[in-house]
């Protein structure tokens, strides 16, 4: 099942490429994924089954926030998938319980979720 | 006793303990309290037991507010048992916090308490016919078909609203009143002014007149007027023989502060679980025995934090193209239940030519699902309005067919009801996100940038416009009802109400009716 099956939203990330920007959201740092060397750029383009409109919804969050980088948080690169998904899933519920949240088209993205698209849209 | 204004055999004058304006709930609340009193109680009605367009056309009025809001003439009604003949039932006391005085919100706070309501409340129930169980009972979560979702309580309140099993206040009580022996209830009298002394501070004599022009009068020791929350208003600007600028205005807020509680559309929810999300908040799975009904609530700690006023949201599974076999089984199952069956063979051939489409429907209702499975689920959202002295009704240029100026209503959002739109929305969205029961996009208007109020449209809750006071300067009647600076004149009804909460007014309606009934019998024996 597509995540947005609006007829009149744009086509956007399923839930499990979302899950997994979550993850990509705290293993890369900004920095890092404007100057991504290929197999970490490859790694965030893979997150997204439609990558164009993952992208055109990051180019909207980077819009309202001019540079994402700072508000990336740096990890080691080493933890195994299962503390990564952990992770992911604690950034998410942090966010959402904290109502930090961003709004790209009218949908209402984590900003753990939103960091991640605007990654690919730097990648 | 029921008279009629226009049959010649009705007398023209009347004398009375106190004379009621208006059958709608306040009214007919009050005049029911003090049936078999000693008192004697007269309560002009403008119409008769049935609606007349004629009679109905006096309710026109110009709406030229932001957002427009319903058609004046449509959303009240003109007859024995006034609004109430519309009414849908739901019934919910006020918060003590939506009578207290919140920093954040300007001109809020009312000059009694929730627990001064209480025992009012209390009384209300059997008047409205409620079920029998306490609002907030946490034993009602056990009766309740399927259980609401656990959301965050610092974000989102669960709590139960209530339907009326009878809400037509006209034909609940018209037998009632009919054998009152101190009661009269006059029939196609329409007041057209309070007649005062010279210093206006006591009314003489309520004006009466008929669509055929016939004149009469009723003098009366106390004078109450309930014709809701437009025309209170209206009334006492129309007064204006003695005092210019109307009854009970020398302060010039008559007419201000007007509310309803704004509600409409703010986004769509995508859910993988939409039964799961919506079952426990449809109206059409509740128990009929039972109407009891969970709402998601803004709750006190949100509202304080956020500084925004009160409000509730519900994922709504909006059902589109319904089958005609559908749409005919529920006629006739509202029909049987009515106990007013009508067109029975042609809904039962209806239903037969479709059971392609209702054998499932009936399916899913047996295990407790939805009839129709939604196309899509809307976020509603109802609210408070914040108390605007901007928002408000005066007298127009056009005149009825009495010979008085129409009423023209200036309805006006602020800031802090956007505010509160947004922060209903977003809030609701993390959280059904944080639980994983779906995602919101906002419909266009309430995004950043959009037409503030564009989605917003009014619920008839007419409230505000005579608004309770201490302070003379700063509203129209006392903690008592009373009018400012008028030692006879009382107002009833939700234009007393400072502040409206979310909650449904009628309710509190009947029970600040039942506390002004009180008053004035003390008052007159």
């Amino acid at each position: 099942m597509r995540f947005f099956p609006r007829p009149d939203a744009p086509a956007a990330p399923g839930r499990r490429q979302i899950l997994a920007a979550g993850a990509a959201a705290v293993l890369v740092p900004g920095r890092a994924a404007r100057q991504s060397p290929r197999p970490i750029r490859n790694a965030i383009q893979a997150l997204f089954d439609d990558l164009p409109a993952a992208q055109s919804l990051g180019r909207l969050y980077l819009a309202q926030n001019r540079d994402p980088a700072p508000l990336l948080r740096p990890a080691p690169g080493s933890e195994p998938a299962g503390a990564i998904r952990a992770r992911v899933a604690r950034c998410r519920a942090r966010d959402f319980a904290a109502g930090d949240t961003a709004v790209l088209d009218g949908w209402i993205f984590s900003r753990t979720e939103a960091r991640l698209l605007a990654l690919a849209a730097l990648s | 006793m029921i008279l009629d204004f226009r049959a010649a055999a009705t007398p023209a004058e009347f004398h009375a303990d106190l004379c009621v304006i208006g059958a709608g709930a306040a009214g007919i609340t009050i005049a029911h309290t003090l049936a078999g009193t000693g008192l004697s109680v007269y309560v002009v009605e403008s119409g008769g037991l049935e609606p007349d367009g004629e009679i109905q056309a006096l309710y026109e009025g110009q709406s030229v507010g932001q957002p427009p809001i319903m058609d004046l003439a449509a959303s009240r009604l003109r007859y024995f048992g006034g609004t109430t003949g519309h009414w849908g039932g739901g019934c919910i006391p006020l918060d003590a916090s939506d009578m207290a005085v919140r920093p954040w919100v300007p001109h809020s706070g009312w000059p009694i308490t929730r627990a001064t309501l209480e025992p009012y409340y209390d009384r209300a129930r059997p008047i409205l016919d409620l079920p029998d169980h306490r609002f907030g009972d946490p034993g009602l979560l056990s009766r309740m078909p399927h259980r609401p979702i656990g959301f965050d309580p610092a974000l989102f309140t669960s709590l139960y609203s209530m339907s009326s099993r009878q809400p037509r206040l006209g034909e609940v009580f018209r037998a009632q009143l009919e054998r009152a022996a101190n009661v009269t209830v006059l029939l196609n009298a329409n007041l057209v002014e309070f007649d005062t002394n010279e210093a206006a501070t006591s009314v003489r004599q309520a004006s009466l007149r008929g669509l055929d022009g016939r004149k009469g009068s009723v003098r009366a020791r106390y004078f109450v007027l309930a014709c809701g929350g437009i025309e209170n208003a209206r009334l006492l600007l129309l007064s204006n023989s003695v005092c210019k600028p109307g009854l009970g205005n020398d302060c010039g807020n008559v007419g201000r502060f007007f509310m309803d509680h704004p509600s409409g559309q703010l986004g769509g929810v995508v859910s993988e679980h939409p039964d799961r999300l919506t079952e426990a908040y449809d109206r059409h799975l509740s128990d009929r025995t039972l109407p009891i009904y969970p709402e998601i609530v803004l709750s006190e700690t949100l509202q304080r934090q956020q500084q925004t006023l009160n409000g509730r949201v519900r994922p709504d599974d909006y059902e589109e193209n319904v089958a005609d076999g559908i749409t005919a089984l529920r006629t006739l199952r509202h029909d049987l239940s009515a106990g007013a069956p009508s067109h029975l063979p042609s809904q039962i051939l209806r239903i037969a030519a479709d059971l392609g489409d209702v054998a499932p429907s009936l399916f899913r209702l047996m295990r407790g699902r939805p009839a129709v499975v939604g196309h899509r689920i809307e976020l509603l959202g109802f609210f408070e309005q914040a108390p605007n002295p901007d928002s408000r009704v005066t007298l127009g240029d056009r005149i009825d067919a009495l010979g008085q100026r129409e009423v023209r209503l200036d309805w006006r959002l602020t800031e802090l009801d956007r505010h509160t739109y947004e922060v209903a929305a977003m809030r609701f969205a993390a959280e059904l996100a944080r639980l994983g029961l779906g995602r919101v996009q906002l419909d266009p208007w309430l995004r950043p940038g959009g037409n503030p109020y564009e989605g917003m449209g009014g619920a008839a809750h007419h409230m505000g416009t005579t608004r309770m006071s201490d302070d003379p300067a700063a509203g129209v009647v006392d903690a008592d009802c009373r009018v400012h600076g008028i030692n006879n004149l009382y107002v009833a009804g939700s234009s007393v109400f400072p502040t409206g909460g979310w909650a449904f007014p009628t309710f509190t309606i009947v029970a600040l009716a039942l506390r002004l009934a009180d008053r004035l019998q003390q008052r007159l024996t």
